[in-house]
């Protein structure tokens, strides 16, 4: 199909947008209502272009217009501009855009104009400013000056729609992003447009929000409407220093920006990745990056005469020598938090070899060996999945999405040379769900209440797929025999009741009978990734579970003591915060967060994504590879790894991977677990409990408060407090 | 029984001296809305022989009889009701748009309350043509009285078994809802109509896809306003002959047209397309009682008319009147008084369309709700500045065309028409803030 804009010929795709075409060609149209996970609505009428198409005459040729061989088909013009988003390029279309046509310039500048209208050009206050759709539109497009000269609509500047989404219901230009977004991707008709003309607002019918993933709708808002409570009067954008990097709260793996200001991690916004998170992340995610800028260890403690007191990091190692007199180096257990990075993992593992320890492990995992080989967009394009023992919602929640994306047709946006497709016209408002495409078999969750089919069962086993013994198992046994392309998704409750051998077996056997692709849920962001590295305990050794016979224990960011489990002999631990174990540990050595380290981490589809560090303060705290340089140097052994380099240079030849200039998507490789471990505690991730049972209260607390119940609570979300919040307008 | 009636007895038309009243014959008759007086003066005969003759042909006596859409856009119905798919398998809609809001039409308000029967009989044939199994009455929230009497109605053919299964032993079953609209203007148009029905917010929707290919639920659904369905009834019930050798060579059968504004008898008028505005406005409503400047042709939606000779020539009819710059429209003539400031009265207009804007679309919820309204609100109250008019005129350039449905362009037409006909007016206010024509008392203060 070839079509042109402004003179540029281009070849296109049939089903493509206009918009897109133009997009495509290098052109440009601003709009505010189309997105490209969406559906075109065609409301805000900022994307107007002229269009005109050849016609045929009856006899199937076209019209012509010249003589002779300079002949070319006559272009009929559409009498007037027509909305790009919801208009389908045909073949030979020609299009004008404002570069081009007098008309389009004009009619873009008035509509500049009326969109203007009633927004109250609070830039200097608003937190969007600096990176407003409608800004730099106005800029672009608009006739840089009002000719309405009258009072400007008034409304509630501070309107929560729930703690976490503040609506500014003067700014909203009705382009009905937030409105579609939940309709069409969680699938919950919760916000509308009330009353109508001029006094058009957003608001949801019976209050708050639905949790889980309101939070996209701050990202996809093209003006400063809809604001992150969290972030909110935190900075400028143009202050903050974004970092591109990854999720690691959950094994998903979410590409995500770290927005950081004077050192402190203020915003976590969702950045596009067509393959995984495609632009949405959970509210986990966006708003439980608080721990990481409050209450931080930031100095080395040591126990001095039954206290920790700070100290240097010299005096640190110092204790740690004093503490391990005595001792075989091979006596320390190593012990990792599995989200840690490939490269952490490798070091840590560098030193065991060293010190020839066979007590290592990473926790959390699961006992059950589990290839999965199914990858987010799989499970978007199925046509049938079969949940097992999952509870995503506290998991994984990005694979709920992609669940549900693929209830309401799996429709994946093409990609064109301007990236995802603008108005994908496929997608269409309020789409039919299929939930007799889903089955769900476990605990009751979000999710179940989206599945055709659920079975509840406290305890999900293999088993009752295999040999169904009720009306359900049965219809979701069939759903992944008559499926072409199914999946099957296995989460904690059936991995953690799996042992480890016939369970394998009898896996391989569904998988074979049905040809189902199997995505199990790792136990922590990089589960799959420490597992290829052979961190569990060896011949002799001791498990994670068994910290408390440890003689002495190396303990990185976790909390067994929290867990009910008493440390062993001499503990050194290394964490973010001072957490229980911290406190009853010998030597506490500070560590830095997911969103402060370099690295690579696996995600639940065996997917390669880099780690960025962000500008956080944290003191002195290092990460493992680094720390684990000290350790060693503290038990007088000399380690090659001392840094990212060297551990990735031995990534290379450990794994056969390369990590350095991943692309920003990543790459999956064939990671796995590789051991077989049985582990004797159970797993359950609590994503949203963990992060979020905190709730924000907006309404309460002055900053001292607030101070009190960090210390109280140890961390929580701070809130832009109403009375704190005044002068903003 | 496949033959049809014999058409009532001529009484009068200058355009055409064969011409009777059908559609509103019986309107104003003692109980004309029970079955039992519809049955009397030869009620469901149409359905009847729409069952004989088969549904095919039901659509090809429709489309022989030239019947256009009578809600404003005037589409040929015959070819409307051919888009719906035939064997596709899943259940088609009808829905009779009876939300009448545009201000100087008032039609079907007596056709639904009078005559209630006969537009059952033209759903019952619709919905047997194009193989549909329910219907739709979707009602203007305001028409209480109209709303009872049709739901009285249905029930009335309920238990005589013209609804539901296997009408009159056809084999056929048709089932009629009648739903009341919240009073939004913009349930008028199609698409939003149907969202309203399905218990959305009334946003008009995209298209394509059009309702026939997926309408109400997604599904293949015709909507037709209420005098089309009765206008069907007659059709059928007299032949497409008959529709067909009244009115002109394009616009085909009778039309109601409505009259208001000061004449001596306002009101509905049954003719045939191609009378002229003189016809109706002096031989029908006696003539207008002062002096008039403006004519609206049909629905405030349409541009004015200057109220001249060759306006008053002119036939009412779809192309005679798209000819003098305007629209037929619902066929609402609404005459405008000299005395009347044209600002004020177009102020009442707009007013109207910024109230019913339903908020979607950037130039109407803004351009027409937020600006124009205002600008208009602006001049009548005298604070009018130079270069208001060619600011108004210059704001409608930017909405006239590129909203998302026709609600704008609708309240574009008073707009720019009476600027383009009383320019002088406008610069009045807007010049001197006086108004030519000063404020008059309302008729009630009178």
């Amino acid at each position: 199909m070839k079509v042109t804009i402004d003179g540029v010929q281009v070849e296109l795709p049939a089903g493509t947008s206009a918009i897109d075409a133009v997009f495509h060609a290098g052109q440009d149209v601003p709009f505010f209502c189309a997105h490209s996970y969406l559906s075109p609505v065609g409301a805000c009428r900022m994307c107007l272009i002229e269009s005109g198409s050849p016609r045929k005459n009856p006899d199937g040729s076209f019209v012509m217009e010249g003589e002779g061989d300079a002949a070319t088909p006559k272009i009929f013009w559409f009498p007037k501009p027509m909305a790009s988003c919801t208009m389908q390029a045909t073949e030979g279309m020609h299009i004008r855009t404002a570069a081009t046509s007098d008309v389009v310039a004009k009619a873009q500048a008035g509509m500049m104009e009326f969109t203007l209208l009633n927004h109250p050009l609070d830039c200097p206050t608003c937190d969007k400013g600096g990176a407003c759709e409608l800004q730099d539109r106005a800029f672009e497009y608009g006739y840089g000056a009002s000719r309405f000269g009258f009072d400007r609509r008034h409304a509630d500047k501070h309107y929560p729609l729930s703690d976490f989404v503040i609506l500014d219901q003067e700014r909203c230009i009705h382009c009905k992003r937030c409105v579609r977004y939940f309709e069409e991707v969680p699938g919950q008709e919760v916000l509308d447009f009330i009353e109508r003309g001029v006094h058009t607002f957003i608001d949801t019918e019976e209050g708050g929000l639905p949790t889980g993933f309101q939070g996209n709708i701050t990202d996809i808002c093209p003006v400063g409407a809809l604001l992150d409570n969290v972030a909110r009067f935190r900075g400028r954008n143009w202050e903050y220093d974004h970092t591109p990097t990854t999720c690691t709260l959950c094994p998903a793996g979410c590409s995500i920006t770290a927005d950081a200001r004077n050192g402190r991690l203020e915003r976590v916004v969702a950045r596009e990745n067509r393959e995984v998170n495609e632009a949405w992340i959970c509210d986990a995610g966006r708003f439980g990056h608080v721990f990481a800028s409050e209450a931080r260890l930031t100095k080395p403690l040591v126990r001095v005469d039954g206290q920790l007191v700070e100290t240097g990091w010299d005096e640190a190692i110092a204790a740690i020598r004093a503490g391990l007199d005595g001792l075989n180096p091979a006596d320390l257990a190593l012990f990792l938090h599995a989200d840690s990075t490939l490269e952490e993992g490798a070091a840590l593992e560098a030193l065991a070899a060293l010190t020839g320890t066979a007590s290592v492990d990473h926790w959390p995992r699961y006992p059950a060996e589990v290839l999965s080989n199914a990858t987010l967009n799989d499970i978007a394009t199925a046509d049938a999945v079969v949940v097992l023992g999952a509870d995503l919602g506290e998991e994984a929640p990005i694979v709920e999405l992609r669940v549900l994306e693929m209830l309401r047709g799996g429709i994946l946006p093409p990609e064109y040379a301007h990236g995802t497709a603008i108005a994908d016209l496929r997608l269409v408002e309020r789409p039919a769900r299929k939930p007799e495409k889903l089955a769900v078999i476990g605990s009751p969750s979000r999710l179940s209440g989206h599945a055709g089919t659920f079975v509840q069962a406290s305890h999900a086993d293999l088993l009752t797929l295999i040999r169904p013994d009720s009306e359900g198992a049965r219809t979701a046994l069939n759903l992944l025999n008559s499926a072409k392309n199914p999946v099957l998704i296995l989460g904690a409750d059936v991995l953690n009741g799996a042992s480890a051998g016939a369970f394998a077996t009898q896996l391989s056997d569904l998988v074979a009978r049905t040809g189902a692709k199997v995505m199990a849920i790792p136990a922590a962001a990089n589960s799959r990734g420490l597992g290829h590295l052979n961190l569990v305990p060896r011949t002799g050794g001791q498990g994670y579970a068994a910290v408390n016979h440890t003689r002495a224990a190396f303990i990185s960011r976790l909390d067994p003591v929290a867990a009910g489990q008493r440390l062993g002999g001499f503990s050194i631990v290394h964490d973010t915060h001072l957490t229980a174990t911290a406190q009853a540990a010998d030597v506490v050595l500070p560590a830095v967060t997911g969103y402060e380290k370099r690295g690579t981490t696996v995600n639940v589809e065996g997917r390669l994504l880099p780690l960025q560090q962000a500008a956080l303060n944290a003191g002195e705290a290092a990460d493992l590879i680094r720390t684990l340089a000290a350790l060693a140097e503290a038990l007088g052994v000399r380690t090659r790894i001392r840094g990212l380099k060297s551990a990735q240079a031995l990534l290379q030849t450990r794994l056969g991977v390369d990590v350095t200039g991943l692309p920003e998507a990543g790459v999956i490789r064939p990671l796995g677990p590789v051991y077989a471990a049985p582990t004797g505690q159970a797993h359950r991730p609590q994503l949203w409990t963990e992060r979020m049972t905190l709730k924000p209260d907006p309404w309460k607390a002055t900053w001292v408060d607030r101070i009190e119940s960090l210390v109280e609570n140890k961390w929580e979300l701070p809130m832009a407090g109403a009375q704190t919040a005044g002068g903003d307008d | 029984m496949t033959a049809t009636l014999t058409p009532p007895k001529p009484i009068t038309s200058g355009k055409d001296p064969r011409f009777a009243p059908t559609l509103y014959a019986h309107v104003g008759q003692d109980q004309s809305w029970t079955l039992e007086y519809y049955r009397r003066h030869g009620g469901y005969e149409a359905v009847k022989r729409a069952f004989a003759i088969g549904n095919d042909a039901v659509i090809d006596e429709v489309k022989k009889s030239g019947l256009r859409g009578r809600g404003g856009a005037g589409f040929a119905t015959g070819l409307k009701w051919s888009f719906m798919p035939l064997n596709d398998g899943k259940p088609h809609y009808i829905i009779c748009n009876a939300d009448e809001s545009e201000p100087g039409s008032f039609k079907d308000r007596y056709l639904l309350s009078e005559d209630p029967h006969q537009l059952i009989e033209g759903m019952i044939i619709a919905a047997f043509a194009m193989r549909a199994s329910v219907g739709y009455i979707y009602v203007r929230g305001e028409y209480v009285h109209a709303a009872e009497r049709v739901w009285a109605a249905i029930h009335e053919a309920r238990d005589a078994g013209l609804l539901g299964q296997n009408i009159l032993g056809s084999g056929f079953d048709f089932q009629i809802q009648l739903h009341r609209g919240a009073g939004a203007y913009i349930c008028g148009e199609e698409t939003a109509l149907m969202n309203s029905l399905e218990g959305l917010r009334a946003n008009p929707r995209l298209k394509p896809p059009f309702p026939a290919a997926a309408g109400l639920y997604g599904l293949p659904t015709t909507i037709n306003n209420v005098e089309t369905f009765c206008a069907a009834t007659q059709i059928l019930k007299f032949g497409p002959d008959w529709h067909a050798g009244m009115g002109t060579e394009k616009s085909k059968g009778m039309k109601l047209f409505q009259i208001s504004g000061p004449v001596a008898r306002p009101g509905v008028y049954e003719l045939p397309l191609g009378t002229t505005f003189r016809e109706l406005i002096f031989d029908w409503a006696g003539g207008p009682l002062e002096d008039i400047k403006a004519v609206i042709p049909g629905g405030s939606s349409c541009p004015m008319l200057p109220y001249d000779d060759k306006t008053l020539d002119t036939p009412m009819d779809y192309e005679a009147i798209a000819a003098a710059g305007s629209m037929l429209g619902t066929g609402g003539v609404t005459l405008i008084p000299r005395a009347d400031c044209i600002v004020n009265a177009t102020w009442n207009m707009v007013r109207f369309y910024a109230h019913e804007s339903c908020g979607k679309c950037t130039p109407c919820r803004e351009g027409i709700s937020g600006w124009m309204v205002r600008m208009y609100e602006k001049q009548v109250r005298g604070r009018g500045q130079p270069g208001d008019v060619q600011l108004i005129l210059d704001m409608s350039e930017n909405i006239g065309g590129r909203s998302f449905c026709a609600l704008a362009d609708a309240c574009l037409g008073p707009v720019l028409s009476s600027i383009k006909l009383f320019r002088e007016e406008y610069d009045a206010l807007a010049n001197t803030q006086t108004p030519l024509y000063g404020p008059r008392k309302r008729w009630k203060d009178v």
